[in-house]
């Protein structure tokens, strides 16, 4: 007996020091995630980082730690640069969202990681990461090269955007700021321990943007079409470069960028504009999203901010047209039904009038909280170009152009206006061609392309007024803010201050923005 | 099976027989080992506890030895029978204590650890066992946890060991690290809890337990005679914690209209009169129109008096509701029952348990019910093999609230700040109820609300669900080999041990939003069913060598052991649903689906040296060295060691005739821990995140970086004390110092946010933790009829971060700082510098410069709220100077017993933002603190608190900080014991009925601030703890 326990607990001991797992044992690898080694061999599997950027470009809860229903990603982009000028109303502060940008009450919130700060520069510069990974596998990735084009050229294009949309939030405008201060520029892959960049200035900047744009635009000409309206194609690539040139007043480049962009898609009629703008399938979409259900934000969504029914956003805050540009419109524009003047809240309780309540973005399907996203349209680029040639003087050129869009909007509709001239404020009227160009542009592109943008390129200023002029409430008519002035930083926001915490280039007291208005 | 006997012949010897009985119940105790003193020859008893031996001649001493059974020595003296009754080994059982991989006597212990018996924690009322913690042990900070029924504490011993990594101490539940759901054990299965606090007594789980250890240990048979046991109560809970003082209805209208004239008069610099009109006409729109007017005979535009700037005087309310009256369940139902049997034979002990409970919750609809069972049998199969089982298996049910934050669904957000003005119930335009067809009260959801539209706290509660049920399985089983005895010869004390737990848990989750109001109204209701699965399952292989030459007592270990953890999730979500039925298959839309699965393991090889000289000087040393899945495999193993010693200087000869002494020891240890509990699994590797399909097509962003070099935390545990019992065991004292170390800190290494990355894991940076801990209890009475011990436990830690990374020396992190030379989470913000007595607003001392040091340069003061925001100030932390807990116990005649424990914490600073956004609300609609009342009103007040304002600019300042001290009066038990004869004569051994008070009350700063939410002094707006009233018995056969 004894010897049988004695040789068991010999050999089991022997077996103790011995025993062990085999080697991969604590080799372990998670189910929601994949290595990014495998993605970037070949075009065909690239596509999924790719598509993952494409995907964040709607989607809310990367870019921020908190207040995720007023950041996902372009329309949010677009909607809080429309809501800082003075065509956009926002009735009052609802729930919150996009209040604060509307009564510009952010800059100060820099070191919170749930503003507009962090969110800007996290999602703008988390693109340009992503972009640069799919960038640097230009060379080794294999692939039909009409297929390896489609991918890096996106990618350039992609990073392109990122910076232009950074550097008009976070500096003054391209055109007399060309030395100012800029955005830190990385051009190569993050890895862990990547150090941060100084500011590079403005200049240096837009000369990135501009080598990244016109690679990425040469590199969609040679791929293959555009497999999906959300991914970015040669026609989507000259849009965006049309964007830039316009901001930084090289006419010439607009007009060819934006006369090349429209040529795969054509004006939208009654019919596209007036279901809620809600599909990307129109023959004037050029570039947005498409909503499913399981991808919908639900509550962090576009949609949810604009359609005024209930419940939602959109039916506390109520998203209305400044009436002085309502009334730019003539009674047959088509335009007009974008918009209700006789809304019920158009007017308060108290019998406060507003701005006109918006319909022209509506659910597609509120149960299931769907509806598609217009990221770019034909008519933007319409309006581009003939901005531009109007620039360029050539008048007749331009009212042609402004005479295509209008035939579909306005049957009674006539130009007959020439010149380049501006007022000091938006509001300062001077009668000239581009000024007509540029109400027809606030009208068509209403909530879809942020009018502060345009504001500042345009180096005009504006003045908000209330019951008996545009319609804002009281509460954000921001009469303590320097919004007249185009040299104000009041629309230039804070860095947050999560840069300065990881980036030993940067110097809080000589890198940051001003926190007030500057002037 | 055989009964090896020794046998010696020799010529001349006696035969000696007779029977050995237990003290307890007179039953015969079979397989006694008796050994003739000073020989070889050992016998055992049969089954009848009947023994037969051979004693030689000139032998005269019988030794009668069996686990758990004092040691019996008899002298023969000649007869022929000699009958034997034996004892417990009571004293020896209490003082052993259980520690990693076996347990140890107490006074043997180099190292620091905390026994708490299962008397101390059937004292406290709950439902999950780590809220029995508080108070009970030196050197442990516990939160009060949520009142969510069933719901547990947070646990940190002896500091802050970490950043980023996880900060909670490893649980071992009967000796394996355990998986399960911790409200999963019934608290009455348990027997103990052990606190393993210094490195000495917790490396031997090195991989995991650099945060300290508890152990529990369940409930075993220890007798074969049969007990049965019942036990059961009953109470009613409310919530433990005052509510917030908040303002009336007079005062909410009050403060919204300065609110509305100070944007006019100060933020838009309109006059004064022009404003106050201006207020007055805006009060409609602000606050929801004429329905929501109290006030039936004014209206909003007349109900402040210009003279007055206030509401009128002779203004009616028409009613006041509250709704935190509406959402909350006074006297919430508990009870709770469990049946134990426990028994069997010399060889097999086993006990079995039953246990149910229900509990409600005291906000409406939230409950939590569990059915608990566990076996645990243990059997000596023959004099080599040994094995046993325990298996434990539980049901829970809960129903909770499933909002969090200042989502508005939240009710203990939305009812907290809803203002009184807001009726719970629909109102007519008198202000009476408006009746449904029935007759009843309808909820009023607000439509015209400016904030919470749509929206009734009551509503959600009923309407919503959050049902979780849990199916939880643990089992722990184990087979020995090998003997203590004698006849084993070169082979005795040699052991081989496997050791095999699993625990397992089923968590089913169903979330529903109502189709009628909220964000699932337009999508006719929304339905989530989820499941997640986690099994996890530690193996090991033990060689153990535990032998005694004279005055040297040795006890090896070797060993190794597996940990294999794996997790499963699988969801679906639907909408349009049918009313009532909480089911997927109705639906006909699916909104979402889901599933994931995560994996983590962690293989080890550990040892031990354990010595002991004429048990007054031990000594101990450990070494395990550990493999984890989460990092890199050229950086994954870690190794963890630890050396103690204990000297007995009670032991010494010189000390023979120190009388008031019983027992002085003083302990050192030092030692290294490991730590390797990032958020993440799989914390080395660089992903993509397959969560952005875009449409059709796959797609994933990267999420993290790649990180080789990532390895193991570590705390470095230096531990001295001194353990006294003085004056015949009147009086036991305990004194302990710590020095906590941790290097090699897991931390998120701070990247410039434009590389797209806030940063990747890495070991950076150290913190130190030292402290002391105190522990007094003293017997002041002892007499036949009256007992009273006190009982006092005293703890302070000091924690300093000693150095970040070299780019970056602070770490900001929303009001709190990780700065080198200030403790862990240190508040920074802007410091107030009062009230402008002209204008009201809140001054801050700013500055635009700093020192090296970081400290400001001629600071000044400013109104600027922008300035304040990059003018931030050092203001301490959440640390507590001096926290533990007083205790005492009396008893009459014994069959009256009475405890009292109270707990303290004294020192550290709150940032309660409840209570500063009730101080500067963000929405017109939201109510506010009383406190606020305090507000400049005219130029020339002088007030701390600025003028009213909605949504006004504020910087968060030291004006906000609160001191977090307390004191609590925990616990308070009194309990009747039958006497032993009369009980007797009911036929029963045991009845004792009690009542307890459990968590009576709490005393502290501000009413409402829960100053033991969390650890960092922030606070939620989260279920509010219970107090729970309760009456019981205990009942054993």
């Amino acid at each position: 007996m004894k010897k049988i326990y004695s040789i068991l607990i010999i050999t089991l001991a022997v077996a103790v020091t011995t025993v062990s797992c085999s080697k991969d044992a604590l080799e372990t690898s998670p189910t929601t995630a994949v290595s990014g080694d495998g993605l970037f061999t070949n075009a065909t599997a690239a596509m999924v980082p790719l598509n993952g950027i494409y995907r964040s470009m709607y989607t809310a809860g990367w870019s921020t730690t908190g207040n995720t229903h007023q950041c996902f990603g372009i329309t949010a982009y677009n909607l809080m640069a429309d809501v800082m000028g003075e065509d956009h109303i926002m009735s009052g502060q609802g729930s919150g969202w996009f209040w604060y940008d509307c009564t510009y009450n952010v800059k100060q919130r820099y070191t919170s990681g749930a503003w507009r700060s962090y969110d800007l520069w996290s999602a703008y510069y988390k693109w340009v990461a992503n972009a640069n990974y799919i960038i640097a596998a230009e060379e080794t990735m294999e692939g039909l090269p009409s297929d390896v084009n489609y991918v890096i050229g996106a990618g350039y294009v992609i990073r392109a955007y990122s910076y232009f949309m950074l550097i008009q939030s976070f500096a003054r405008t391209y055109k007399g700021h060309e030395s100012d201060k800029g955005v830190p520029l990385y051009t190569e892959p993050s890895a862990a321990g990547t150090e941060g960049q100084p500011r590079s200035t403005v200049q240096q900047v837009y000369d990135q943007i501009v080598a990244d744009i016109e690679k990425g635009v040469a590199l969609l000409k040679d791929a293959k079409p555009q497999m999906h309206k959300s991914h970015i194609d040669y026609y989507v690539a000259q849009g965006i470069a049309a964007r830039i040139y316009l901001t930084m007043e090289n006419w010439s480049k607009a007009r060819d960028a934006a006369a090349e962009a429209r040529k795969n898609s054509s004006i939208g009629d009654k019919a596209d504009l007036t279901a809620g703008m809600n599909s990307r399938t129109p023959k004037n979409v050029m570039w947005g999203a498409e909503i499913i259900a399981d991808q919908s934000g639900i509550y962090a969504s576009f949609l949810m901010h604009m359609d005024c029914k209930s419940p939602g956003y959109g039916n506390t805050a109520f998203k209305q047209i400044n009436k002085q540009l309502y009334a730019k419109m003539g009674p047959n524009d088509v335009r007009t039904d974008w918009w209700d003047p006789t809304h019920p809240n158009n007017i308060t309780d108290k019998g406060v009038e507003l701005g006109y309540q918006q319909l022209k973005f509506r659910w597609l399907d509120k149960s299931l909280y769907t509806g598609d996203y217009i990221w770019m349209r034909n008519e933007e680029m319409l309006l581009t170009q003939a901005e531009a040639e109007c620039r360029l003087g050539n008048d007749q050129a331009a009212r042609d152009l402004l005479m295509q869009l209008m035939a579909k909007r306005d049957p009674d509709y006539t130009v007959n206006k020439s010149g380049t001239a501006l007022g000091a404020l938006t509001s300062d009227e001077t009668g000239s061609l581009l000024e007509e160009i540029l109400i027809q542009r606030r009208i068509e592109l209403w909530g879809e392309y942020g009018r502060i943008y345009d504001i500042r390129r345009l180096k005009q200023g504006f003045t908000r007024t209330g019951t008996d002029g545009m319609g804002w409430p009281t509460a954000a008519l921001i009469t303590g803010r320097n919004t007249q002035n185009p040299e104000s930083y009041a629309w230039v926001l804070t860095i947050p201050q999560a840069e300065f915490d990881g980036n030993k280039n940067l110097d809080q007291s000589v890198d940051q923005n001003p926190m007030d208005d500057g002037v | 099976m055989s009964v090896i006997m020794g046998f010696t012949a020799l010529s001349a010897q006696q035969r000696v027989t007779g029977t050995v009985t237990s003290s307890e119940d007179g039953a015969p105790i079979p397989y006694v080992t008796v050994v003739v003193a000073g020989t070889t020859i050992t016998s055992q008893t049969n089954l009848d506890g009947v023994y037969s031996i051979n004693v030689p001649a000139g032998s005269n001493t019988l030794r009668f030895t069996f686990v758990g059974m004092q040691t019996v020595v008899a002298d023969i003296n000649g007869r022929a029978v000699v009958d034997v009754i034996m004892y417990p080994d009571a004293i020896a059982l209490e003082d052993v204590v259980v520690i990693a991989y076996g347990t140890a006597k107490k006074e043997s212990l180099t190292g620091s650890a905390t026994v708490v018996d299962s008397q101390k924690l059937s004292r406290r009322v709950v439902s999950n066992v780590t809220k029995a913690l508080d108070g009970l042990s030196t050197g442990v900070i516990t939160t009060s946890g949520s009142g969510q029924p069933g719901s547990g504490s947070s646990v940190i011993i002896r500091g802050y060991g970490s950043i980023n990594a996880s900060q909670t101490p490893l649980y071992v539940v009967d000796g394996i690290p355990y998986n399960g759901s911790l409200n999963a054990i019934n608290p009455a299965d348990i027997e103990s809890m052990t606190v393993l606090k210094d490195a000495s007594s917790g490396a031997l789980y090195g991989a995991r337990g650099a945060n300290g250890v508890i152990m529990i240990t369940t409930k075993r048979a220890t007798s074969e005679k049969v007990s049965i046991t019942y036990n059961g109560s009953a109470g009613i809970s409310n919530r433990a914690l005052k509510r917030y003082d908040m303002v009336d209805q007079r005062d909410f209208v009050n403060m919204t209209y300065e609110s509305l004239r100070n944007t006019y008069a100060f933020d838009n610099g309109i006059p004064w009169e022009v404003a106050s009109q201006n207020a007055m006409n805006d009060l409609s729109t602000a606050l929801g129109g004429e329905l929501y007017n109290p006030y039936k005979n004014y209206t909003w535009a007349t109900i402040i008096d210009p003279a007055t700037g206030a509401v009128r005087a002779d203004a009616v309310s028409a009613y006041d509701e509250n709704w935190m009256d509406e959402i909350e369940q006074l006297n919430a139902f508990r009870h709770e029952h469990q049946l134990t049997v426990a028994g069997g034979s010399a060889r097999t002990k086993a006990l079995m348990s039953l246990g149910f409970l229900d509990e409600n919750g005291v906000l409406k609809t939230t409950s939590f019910q569990r059915f608990s069972g566990r076996a645990n049998v243990e059997s000596q199969v023959n004099d080599w093999v040994k094995a046993g089982l325990n298996l434990s298996a539980s049901m829970t049910k809960s129903n909770s609230s499933g909002y969090t934050g200042s989502a508005y669904a939240n009710v203990w957000y939305s009812a907290q700040f809803m203002a009184p003005i807001y009726p719970v119930w629909l109102k007519d335009e008198t202000g009476k109820n408006l009746l449904d067809e029935l007759g009843n009260k309808q909820l009023d959801y607000g439509v015209t609300r400016p904030n919470l539209h749509d929206f009734s706290s009551v509503g959600t509660l009923y309407d919503d669900k959050f049902i979780n049920t849990g199916d939880n399985v643990s089992a722990r089983t184990f087979l020995a080999i090998g003997s203590d005895q004698d006849k084993a010869g070169w082979l005795k004390g040699l052991k081989l041990t496997a050791n095999f737990g699993v625990d397992y848990v089923s968590s089913n989750n169903t979330t529903f939003y109502n189709m009628y109001h909220g964000n699932a109204a337009s999508s006719n209701g929304r339905l989530t069913k989820s499941n997640g699965r986690t099994l996890s399952f530690t193996f090991n292989q033990l060689l153990t060598w535990n032998r005694s030459f004279g005055n040297h007592t040795i006890d090896l270990l070797a060993g190794h052991e597996f940990y294999n953890y794996t997790y499963s999730y699988l969801m679906a979500q639907k909408t349009n649903l049918v009313d009532g039925i909480l089911e997927l298959r109705p639906g006909t839309t699916i909104a979402d689906a889901d599933s994931y699965s995560n994996a983590y393991k962690i293989e080890s090889y550990l040892s031990r040296l354990n010595y002991n000289f004429k048990d007054k000087y031990y000594f101990s040393a450990s070494f395990r060295t550990d493999g984890t899945s989460r990092f890199h495999k050229d950086s994954r193993w870690g190794n963890f060691w630890s050396v103690g010693a204990n000297w007995r200087i009670t032991q010494e000869n010189f000390m023979k005739n120190v009388t008031w002494i019983d027992n002085l020891a003083l302990k050192v240890s030092y030692g290294v821990q490991g730590n390797d509990d990032l958020g993440t699994l799989y914390a080395w590797q660089s992903f993509y995140d397959l969560g952005y399909p875009n449409a059709g097509f796959t797609g994933a962003m990267i999420s993290s970086l790649e990180n080789k070099d990532l390895k193991w935390e570590k705390n470095a545990n230096f531990n001295v004390g001194l353990d006294a019992r003085l004056f015949g065991g009147r009086l036991d004292l305990s004194f302990e110092y710590f020095n906590r170390l941790t290097s090699d800190m897991l931390l998120r290494y701070p990247m410039a946010l434009s590389t797209g990355f806030t940063g990747y894991d890495a070991n950076v940076g150290t913190m130190v933790n030292k402290g002391l801990e105190l522990t007094l209890s003293a017997q002041l009475v002892d007499t036949r009829n009256f007992g009273w011990r006190v009982t006092f436990m005293g703890s302070r830690v000091n924690n300093k971060v000693l150095s970040l990374t070299e780019d970056a020396p602070q770490i900001v992190s929303g009001n709190y700082v990780y700065k080198e030379g200030l403790p862990i989470r240190t508040f920074y913000m802007a410091k107030s510098a009062g009230v402008d007595p002209a204008n009201g607003a809140r001054l801050y001392w700013v500055y635009d410069e700093k020192d090296e040091d970081g400290n400001p340069i001629d600071p000044y003061i400013s109104s600027s709220y922008e300035k304040a925001a990059v003018s931030k100030w050092y203001f301490g932390s959440r640390i507590p100077d001096l926290y533990g807990s007083a205790s005492m116990e009396l008893t009459f005649f014994n069959s009256i017993d009475l405890s009292v424990m109270t707990t303290y914490s004294i020192g550290g600073q709150m940032y309660d933002a409840l209570y500063v956004g009730a101080m500067n609300p963000m929405y017109t609609g939201n109510t506010w603190s009383k406190n606020a009342l305090r507000r400049w009103q005219k130029p020339g007040d002088r007030t701390d608190v600025p003028r009213a304002g909605i949504n006004a600019k504020f910087q968060p300042s030291d004006a906000y900080l609160i001191d977090a001290s307390y004191f609590a009066i925990k616990n308070i038990t009194l309990g009747y014991t039958l006497p032993a004869s009369a009980a007797r004569k009911l036929g029963v051994s045991l009845l004792r009925i009690y009542v307890t008070l459990d968590n009576m009350s709490m005393f502290n700063y501000l009413n409402g601030m829960d100053p033991q939410y969390n650890f960092s002094g922030s606070t939620d707006y989260v279920y509010s703890p219970n107090k729970t009233y309760t009456i019981g018995l205990n009942l054993n056969f």
